[in-house]
């Protein structure tokens, strides 16, 4: 119990892939942002700098406007970072609280209090990044990279973290609920063309809960604290469009959408909450393709071996503009157990699928998936979702999603009858908005209604980086 | 950025704190019935929804086995609410019923007495009890010597 609080403290960080910042250009390159080069988690200085700039509600009395956001800061925020390599790097603090004692000068990046019109109309003096002579910034980091932005870490080593608190509120006939969803830390040191990283945490869920416990390290059953690592993982960058990894990794499937309760996430059992794998992945990502092969071992934080699933998944993205990418994902696994049934013997289960990332004017982006499932002893069965994301001030969003899942009925000797989700289609709703008030926090609601369920409405506070 | 700006970020990460130490439960509520159960009918391992449920992780309208509705027949608990402490009283109260000794007893065992099926999950964590490992399956040796050949083709192509 003495590490929670510790934990807690050091635990404002880490941002979750968010698909809808496609609209901003991001989301072709998500290795830029991310130390998993499909997205997700643990964030480069590069991916922090843009974190800071495009994420976040920019307070700033009357300079805080949607014009000023979208202004000079959006400007350089858009540029891809070997831009910023040789000539320029992210302000520091220091720097930054340099600038604001004066008035005429403009903020630096990664200050979402301000965002200055001398800045804009004196785009040569470059608020948002220091310039300086290429001897100079040859000489510091590209990026400023600091935890929670303010202890400084050494260009080889990446930390963060996320807490999550959920409240389920008392609405449809539930009790109110509230408990910690995420409290990781997540790291990555690199030495040379090698790299060694993962994610420990915390988590404690009742005894039967489907979450938090594929990812245990300890091996506690019951309703007790446990540690838990979601990923780790060796890697390896062959080239820099290519990075092999090894150890327990995010699968390679789908749209990465932080929601892991999705069907389309947890269906295919492709969600970052605990459903990764053990394997071998290796990764390109160059110009407008972007694709990610991992081969599964399994995941050895389950036992027995009979319910270990083994095979491959992957996908693979072509960027037909900024703005709008199409995808394959392809997924085989063979287990010799059904994990849905518990019925044992070999069970073969294939999910193909399609999916689309389109941005419209930095302000409405559009997420869509469709799979088919192929399981042993069932009929054909899909899953998909439609997620509109409207974006009106930088920082808050309104998101409108549809899903449906059938997983196919089953065709054991005696089926059961056809019913929702087994034979039958079943649909879900959600209405969600989600503030990112300040830099490294934001707020979530969700009102979520599924056939067969009553209504959800739930209630997060994030705190990240 | 400003002090001020980073003072506001310290207090609302200890109101995170206060969240994360003060004020949690564990999980939603439907996921309090599979360790009551447990702990009601002394079982050797977590039963997994299908116990009651047609379909693994349960929903609201999905307890089509039997013993949810023994179990809510006896009116000791309400659906919905999460009432771990109700399903205890109602397996009591289902137990003592000497008509359900032999389900009772299939119970304990983790098998759900109407198909007669073993619903015991996995069990997880690192220091769990583990299986021989079985060899690995076709398409998992294609990835894996797809992997090795992109390797090796492309370190060659670097030199």
């Amino acid at each position: 119990m003495l590490l929670l609080p510790v934990l807690c403290l050091l635990a404002p960080a880490e941002a979750r892939a968010y698909p809808w910042l496609i609209k901003h250009s991001y989301g072709t390159s998500c290795g830029e942002c991310h130390a998993d080069p499909s997205g997700g988690e643990l964030l480069t200085g590069y991916g922090r700098g843009i974190s800071m700039m495009t994420l976040s509600t920019v307070w700033g009395g009357s300079e805080g406007s949607a014009k000023n956001q979208r202004g000079l800061e959006r400007k350089l925020a858009l540029r891809a970072p070997e831009t910023f390599a040789a000539g320029a790097k992210w302000a520091t603090p220091e720097m930054e609280e340099g600038d604001a004692a004066d008035d005429s000068a403009a903020p630096a990046a990664g200050d979402d209090a301000t965002a200055s019109e001398d800045a804009e109309a004196a785009p040569a003096e470059t608020p948002a990044v220091a310039q300086g002579s290429a001897q100079e910034a040859q000489s510091e980091p590209t990026y400023y990279n600091a935890f929670f932005d303010v202890l400084p870490l050494p260009d080889w080593l990446l930390l963060g973290a996320s807490y999550r608190h959920l409240n389920i509120l008392p609405i449809g006939g539930r009790d109110f609920s509230t408990f910690p969803m995420m409290m990781d830390l997540q790291g990555q040191a690199t030495f040379g063309d090698f790299r060694v990283g993962g994610s420990v945490g915390v988590a404690r869920v009742a005894a039967g809960s489907p979450f938090a416990r594929r990812a245990q390290i300890t091996a506690n059953q019951g309703k007790d604290w446990n540690v838990i690592s979601r990923t780790h993982y060796l890697g390896y960058e062959i080239v820099p469009q290519l990075v092999v990894r090894a150890g327990r990794l995010n699968l390679p499937f789908g749209v990465r959408i932080p929601e892991h309760t999705m069907w389309v996430r947890q269906a295919t059992y492709t969600d970052r909450e605990s459903s990764q794998q053990h394997g071998v992945a290796i990764a390109y990502n160059a110009g407008s393709l972007r694709t990610e092969v991992m081969g599964i071992a399994g995941n050895y934080q389950v036992n027995p071996d009979k319910f270990r699933e083994r095979g491959y998944a992957g996908y693979v993205e072509y960027a037909a503009s900024p703005t709008a990418v199409y995808g394959l994902s392809s997924m085989v696994t063979v287990s010799q157990t059904d994990r849905t049934t518990l019925t044992d013997g070999k069970t073969t289960r294939q999910v193909h699928g399609l999916m689309s990332r389109v941005g419209f004017a930095e302000t409405f982006a559009l997420l869509t998936e469709i799979d088919g499932i192929f399981t042993s002893s069932r009929d054909p069965g899909y899953v998909g979702f439609a997620q509109f994301d409207m974006e009106p001030l930088q920082g808050v969003h309104f998101m409108v999603t549809g899903e449906m899942l059938d997983e196919g009925h089953p065709t054991t000797p005696t089926p059961s009858p056809r019913a929702p989700g087994a034979g039958k289609p079943r649909v879900g709703g959600w209405l969600s908005a989600n503030w990112f008030f300040i830099s490294h926090f934001d707020v979530r609601f969700d009102v979520i209604k599924r056939t067969q369920e009553d209504l959800w409405v739930l209630a997060q506070l994030h705190a990240y980086l | 950025m400003s002090h001020s700006w980073n003072s506001i970020r310290l207090l609302l990460s200890g109101v995170t704190l206060c969240l994360a130490t003060c004020w949690s439960t564990a999980a939603s509520a439907e996921e309090e019935f599979p360790g009551a159960l447990q702990e009601a009918a002394d079982m050797e391992c977590v039963p997994t929804c299908l116990m009651c449920h047609s379909v693994n992780p349960g929903t609201a309208n999905t307890y089509t086995k039997p013993l949810a509705g023994a179990l809510l027949a006896t009116g000791e608990f309400k659906r919905g609410a999460g009432d771990a402490d109700g399903l205890k009283r109602a397996w009591q109260s289902y137990a003592s019923n000497p008509a359900n000794a032999m389900n009772v007893a299939l119970i304990k065992q983790g098998i759900e007495p109407g198909a007669k099926e073993n619903v015991c999950g996995p069990v997880y964590g690192c220091g769990a009890t583990f299986a021989r490992q079985r060899a690995g399956s076709a398409p998992a040796a294609v990835a894996g010597i797809f992997v090795l050949v992109s390797m090796l083709w492309l370190a060659r192509r670097r030199r």
